[in-house]
């Protein structure tokens, strides 16, 4: 009997881990991208160069602050992603490159969108 | 590098696991336990070799693994029921030269790989053994006449109680009636539930072992 507590709590401890990574950080920080990036394409459609600059130095501050923990828990390959479309919507925005920052912003949304499906618990998911 | 490091990472997380999981499944091979192996084994080489996948990913699963093995392995120590349906039960393939065809069909073995068994333990002939009972881990269990006095065994030990339960099925298998069981336990001022195991020898004398 006590081997199967011990067990339990050791599932439920891992199960409370995953939990709080997902409500604590996983969601909250994709929901925040989401909402950020959507407005950082209007601010790219207006051509206004200065705001998006300013927008993504932030952003990409936040994802590193974010990535510190993600590495634990999400797949490199998904962080790997993002990073490098981060980077390369931050050198679009420097040069300026209207139709190709717009583009990358849509690809890295949808790059944050797969990582909050991926890690919700859906029967989509287990099966 | 990297996968120097993950690799005894697993594998103290996997001695970890097997420790808690107990002694008990490492020597005896049950069906469940042969499954546990299998998927342990396959759990800590992913996340070794793909460095891509955290080792969280691979901690989660040998813990609901781990958690399952604890718990099916505590349901079956208390319920009979649970320990037939997910062990199975002995069966007797050969009785005092009548084999047991039925079973035979059901467990899928022929005489080849009763000969074989057979010739393993050191029998040559079926006139030497008076039992042969596949167990339930699928190892092969002889009862033979004692080397000694050459006294055949007339019938195996019947278990009457098991952890202070009683075994109706085997009573009724060999026609031992409750009334004979309560009877020997009043003679002991036993209750059944204080007998850890309780058996009927081959002279139908009650034997037990108290908790």
């Amino acid at each position: 009997m006590r081997m199967v507590v011990i067990s339990f709590i050791i599932l439920l401890l891992m199960i409370g881990i995953w939990a709080w990574f997902y409500y604590a950080s996983v969601d909250p920080i994709t929901t925040y991208f989401w909402d950020s990036l959507t407005e950082l394409t209007d601010v790219i459609r207006d051509e206004d160069w200065e705001t998006a600059k300013k927008d993504i130095a932030l952003h990409t501050d936040k994802w590193y602050e974010a990535k510190k923990l993600w590495v634990f828990f999400i797949n490199q390959k998904d962080i790997d992603n993002i990073d490098s479309s981060i980077r390369q919507l931050n050198i679009y925005i420097e040069n300026k490159e209207k139709v190709l920052a717009q583009a990358e912003l849509e690809h890295l949304i949808v790059l944050f969108y797969i990582i909050d499906e991926n890690e919700c618990l859906t029967i989509e998911n287990i099966f | 590098m990297i996968v120097a490091i993950r690799a005894v990472i697993l594998y103290a997380i996997l001695l970890i696991a097997m420790r808690v999981m107990g002694k008990g499944d490492l020597g005896e091979l049950q069906p469940f336990d042969l499954v546990v192996s299998l998927v342990l084994a396959e759990l800590a080489v992913m996340p070794m070799e793909d460095l891509d996948a955290p080792l969280v990913h691979g901690i989660m699963a040998t813990a609901v693994i781990m958690f399952l093995q604890c718990f099916i392995s505590y349901i079956s120590l208390k319920s009979n029921s649970a320990r037939k349906i997910i062990c199975g039960t002995p069966s007797i393939i050969f009785d005092h030269g009548r084999f047991n065809v039925k079973d035979m069909n059901k467990l899928r073995i022929n005489m080849n790989d009763i000969l074989g068994q057979m010739r393993l333990k050191g029998y040559y002939t079926f006139e030497d053994i008076d039992y042969l009972i596949m167990e339930t881990n699928g190892d092969v269990s002889i009862v033979a006449p004692e080397s000694k006095t050459g006294k055949r065994v007339k019938r195996i030990p019947i278990a009457a109680i098991l952890d202070g339960k009683i075994m109706h099925n085997n009573l009724e298998k060999f026609n031992i009636s409750k009334e004979q069981l309560e009877d020997s336990l009043k003679k002991e001022k036993l209750h059944y539930k204080d007998v850890l195991y309780g058996f009927f020898d081959e002279n139908n004398k009650f034997v037990f072992y108290k908790r």
